[in-house]
Parts: structure tokens; sequence; C-alpha cells
């Protein structure tokens, strides 16, 4: 299946970015075969409006089934769960790390957004 | 239940219209106009002092500046970070042109948010940061031009 985390950088040994809609990539992987594609979020980041809310669109429109984020704000967290996309808030360290701690089922699902709404 | 692409997209436009009606009351007109229409979003070729700085909640903030007889001729800003961020950043921006180093230097974190008007409480750190771009890019100025440093230092105890 398909996870979407928030990437600092275009690797797998990139940093999890903490934030959601500002962040500067989302790796897409393939949890299978740790193919991977990087999302440029450059576009959302910079865009004059809801970056969180382009973000999880984004994701959808990528097939992916799970985002592994540090934060979550309620409008991106609101599209992800209308997107029927699950939510694992409180990720650190790499993409890597992120995925692996995944395939372990080491991770929860949160229920609600984790930060306050921003624009 | 799966909504259907026609739903999804429907619903990711009625978030965006709630996401736009918050940000305007958040900000009021001037600023809600502002962060949709931004000024002082540009690259500056060849600026004469330049900035980019990261604050405590992890956007980053730069400021450019070009000088003439002394005074700001051009002033853009640049972000990664949120509404707040660019607002305070292109606020700073339109403060900053006409202005000596000493001048900028006098600038505060206050005088972004006066000329914003209304702005959230918990982002007043933003403004914050701006100031400090701004006045890293005229201490650059100040140093490529062998210029003596006008930036006094603030008094202990003040908040910064």
């Amino acid at each position: 299946m398909k996870i979407a985390v928030i990437s600092q950088g275009k690797e797998l040994d990139s940093q999890v970015d903490p934030r959601f809609g500002r962040a500067a990539y989302i790796l897409v992987v393939d949890t299978e075969t740790m193919d991977f594609e990087p999302l440029d979020n450059s576009g959302n980041a910079g865009a004059f409006k809801g970056a969180g809310i382009q973000a999880a669109s984004m994701v959808h429109d990528k097939g992916a089934e799970v985002v592994m984020t540090g934060y979550c704000g309620p409008k991106a967290f609101a599209t992800l769960q209308a997107a029927n996309i699950k939510v694992v808030s409180e990720t650190t360290g790499t993409i890597a790390d992120a995925v692996e701690h995944f395939k372990n089922g080491s991770v929860t699902y949160t229920t609600s957004a984790n930060a306050d709404a921003h624009w | 239940m799966a909504l259907s692409d026609d739903e999804f997209e429907a619903l990711v436009q009625q978030l965006q219209q709630n996401s736009f009606a918050d940000a305007r009351g958040a900000y009021g007109d001037k600023g809600f106009d502002r962060w949709r229409n931004p000024r002082y979003h540009e690259s500056i070729a060849k600026p004469d002092g330049s900035s980019f700085l990261q604050g405590s909640c992890g956007d980053s903030i730069g400021i450019s500046l070009t000088f003439r007889d002394n005074r700001v001729e051009q002033a853009a800003y640049r972000t990664d970070g949120c509404a707040s961020s660019a607002l305070c950043g292109s606020f700073t921006a339109e403060l900053a042109i006409g202005k000596t180093p000493s001048e900028l230097f006098a600038l505060t974190a206050a005088d972004v948010l006066e000329a914003i008007g209304r702005f959230p409480r918990e982002d007043r750190h933003c403004a914050t940061l701006a100031i400090k771009a701004l006045q890293q890019a005229a201490k650059e100025y100040q140093r490529c031009r062998e210029l003596p440093a006008t930036d006094a230092l603030p008094p202990s105890g003040t908040e910064q």
C-alpha cells in the first residue's frame, strides 16, 4: 500500500517535516517495494491559501491510504478524513524510520487534529 | 463511506472557502487582502543586503534591500511560512522603504503589528522575526559598504 510521509527532503533518509501544509516535500512510499515518489509541495506551501487543504488533496490524488506527519491542522485533517486517509501524527526521524514503524505496526492512527488552524 | 471525486472536490472547495472566512476574521480586511494579493513578495536581483532567518516555530522569513543615497529604495520579503509570516514580511518591507539604516534599527515588531492592524496574538513572534530579518539585511548592507554600524545594542532586559 502507499503511504505519504511529510518530508524536509526528497530521499528516504530525509527528515520528517513536522509542518504538514508548509513542508517542502511529501514522499509517497510503496510499503511493499519501498519505491517512492517525492511530491514537490512548494507550490502548496507558498500558496496564498490553505496549504494544508491543498497538500491533503494532493496526497489523495496520489492514492495514498495513510499520512505520516508531525502536526496536522483541523482543515487538513478534515480533508484527509473525507478522502478516507488515515493520519499518524507526531512522527519524527527519517522517512525510512517512519515507514519502518508503520510496517512494524507500531503506529496509532489519530482521531483529531493536533495543531491549531493556520493560514 | 468513500466520497466520489466530485464530492471530494466540492468538500475541498468548501473547506477552502471556510478557511478564507476564518482568515479574514483573524487578520481583518486589510491583512486578508494583503495576504491574497501580496506586495513586496518578489526577488531582488542584486540586493545590497539580504537575510533569511528561521524562527522558533520552524518558519523562516528573509528580507532583501537595495539602497540609494543611504535610504532603502527597494524592499522584498520571502518566507516558507504561514500567512502570518507573509503578512509580517510584506508590511516590514513596506515600512522599510525610504528609511536609513538608523531608522530601520529603530523599527520594532510593534510597528509591524500596528501597520497590519488585526493579528492573531499567538503569531506575534512572526513580527519579531521579520524585524530581525530586516535588521540583519541592513547590517549586511553596512558591512558590505564598510559603513559604521549604527545598530544600538538593546537595553538589557528588553524583551526580544
